[in-house]
Parts: structure tokens; sequence; C-alpha cells
């Protein structure tokens, strides 16, 4: 619920400035922050990280596939290929 | 790219300290996350107008294209799923909602789990890297409408100029406002289902 709530003041504000504001820079300096903290946190549990990997690359490929799929027979239904 | 080596080394850098140093790693993880999600949400209210624009000009395909992408991910997730021993097929499903979008999947699956943190983490970015690796040669076998799905999320910004000069400007225009359906529908599902599937 707090992430929404913080995902809905982001929205709120981006709506009430008027000005574009330039949020790349700590957009990506949170990220790498937030990726060593994740890190950190699955290192504290002492997780195989050779393992994590097989299993992410077994899921992509998965996730992938049938993406491919469901996207393909959508375009031919609607008549849609570019 | 410099981007996916810094964070790279952030995740590796992470993994070393969270074994060798016993620090409040979640609390850091929170506060970044609730910044991370206040920035996003920024930006998708200010990139508003171009992004409305670009649906109209599309109609139905913006609408359909998100949807299979989303569908066709939790199905492979929730197949793939059920043949690793490691892993629930439940949890399998939430992890590939992430539809690419790493950096919110990985750290907000850390707060319920950290190995799935990490899964969530590695299976996004890789789906990223898979889109720039395969996207160029897809694109000639399938169609360069259906391939945008291989990038989900990330064809609204980092795989976006590679679908428009392999799958041409119509593929650019679509590739740029399914990223941003698709973008807008991952947070929700990620809560929804780790309310209903994880909790």
């Amino acid at each position: 619920m707090i992430l929404l709530l913080f995902f809905a003041i982001g929205v709120l504000i981006g709506l009430i400035v008027k000005k574009e504001l330039k949020i790349e820079r700590p957009l990506n300096l949170t990220l790498i922050v937030l990726v060593f903290a994740m890190g950190a946190q699955a290192g504290s549990i002492k997780v195989d990280g050779m393992r994590s990997l097989v299993i992410s690359l077994l899921l992509m490929t998965g996730a992938v596939m049938f993406s491919m799929i469901f996207a393909y027979l959508f375009i031919k239904a609607v008549g849609g290929n570019g | 790219m410099k981007l996916s080596l810094t964070l790279m080394i952030a995740l590796v850098l992470g993994l070393f300290a969270g074994r060798n140093f016993q620090l409040d790693y979640r609390a850091l993880s929170d506060v970044m996350l609730y910044l991370m999600l206040l920035l996003i949400g920024l930006e998708m209210a200010q990139k508003r107008k171009e992004i409305f624009e670009d649906l109209k000009t599309i109609g139905l395909l913006s609408l359909g294209l998100p949807l299979m992408t989303i569908i066709g991910s939790m199905v492979g997730g929730l197949v793939v799923g059920m043949a690793i021993p490691e892993l629930s097929h439940r949890a399998a499903m939430v992890i590939t909602s992430g539809c690419g979008w790493y950096s919110l999947t990985g750290p907000y699956l850390t707060t319920i789990d950290p190995f799935y943190g990490l899964v969530g983490f590695l299976t996004n970015f890789s789906r990223e890297i898979t889109m720039i690796l395969v996207y160029p040669f897809v694109v000639r076998l399938v169609d360069p409408l259906s391939s945008i799905s291989i990038g989900g999320a990330t064809t609204m910004d980092s795989t976006l100029p590679l679908v428009r000069r392999f799958g041409g400007q119509k593929a650019g225009v679509v590739a740029f406002a399914h990223g941003f359906i698709v973008s807008l529908l991952v947070p929700f599902l990620l809560f929804v289902e780790t309310r209903l599937l994880l909790r």
C-alpha cells in the first residue's frame, strides 16, 4: 500500500508541476543503490547465485516464448501485421 | 549498456557485502524503493501527452498486444514453475509478471523473500538482454509487431531504438505504447498477485 501511495504521489507531482523535471539521473542512482541492497539481502541469506541464474534463464525463456506465441496469434487475428 | 553493466556490478558487490557484513539492508532497500516509485510515477505523468497521442494512432493493437505479452509472461512462468522444484509455480508466475521490468520486480519481491527478489531481478534483466540480442533476427523470421512482446516493459525506453531501427516506424510507435501499457499494469499486477498468491 505504501508503494502505491508513493507512486500516486509521484503522478500527482508530475501533473501539478508544469516544468519538465530531469529525473533520469536520480532514477538511475536510486536503481543502482536498490540493486546493491537487493544483492546484499540475497547475500546475507546465502543464496546460491549460479542456481538462481539458471532458474532465472529458464523462467525468462518460458515467459518470452509464450508472450511471442500469444502476440503472434493476436496479430494474425486482428490483421495488424506490419 | 553502461547502466546494465553498472547494475550487474552493484548486484555482485551487494551479494559480497551481504555475505560479509551484517547490516540492515532491508531498510535501505525500502527507502530506495519508495523513492524509485515516486520518480516512476513522476516520469509517467510527465510523458502523458505523447503517450496518449501514440495510443490514438494505433488503436486496438495498442491495447491487445500488451495484454498478450502479460498473459504470455504469466503462462510461461506458470509452465516453467511447475517443472522447477526450487520454486513454487505461484512464485514463478509472479516473477515473470514483471515483464522485463527488473528494477521494480527484483526490489519489490525482495520485500517478500530475498531469493524471489534475486530471481525476479535476473529473470527480468535477462529478458531485456535477450530482446537486444534476438530482436534483429526474430523480426525477419516472425514479424516486427509480435516480436515486440519479447521486450515486455522495456520497449518503452531502453529497447525502443532497437525496435525503430529493425522493425520500422510503425513498430516503433506500437512498441512505445506497448511498453507504456505494460509498465502501467505491471506494478498493480505485482501488488495484487503477491497479495493473493504469496502471502
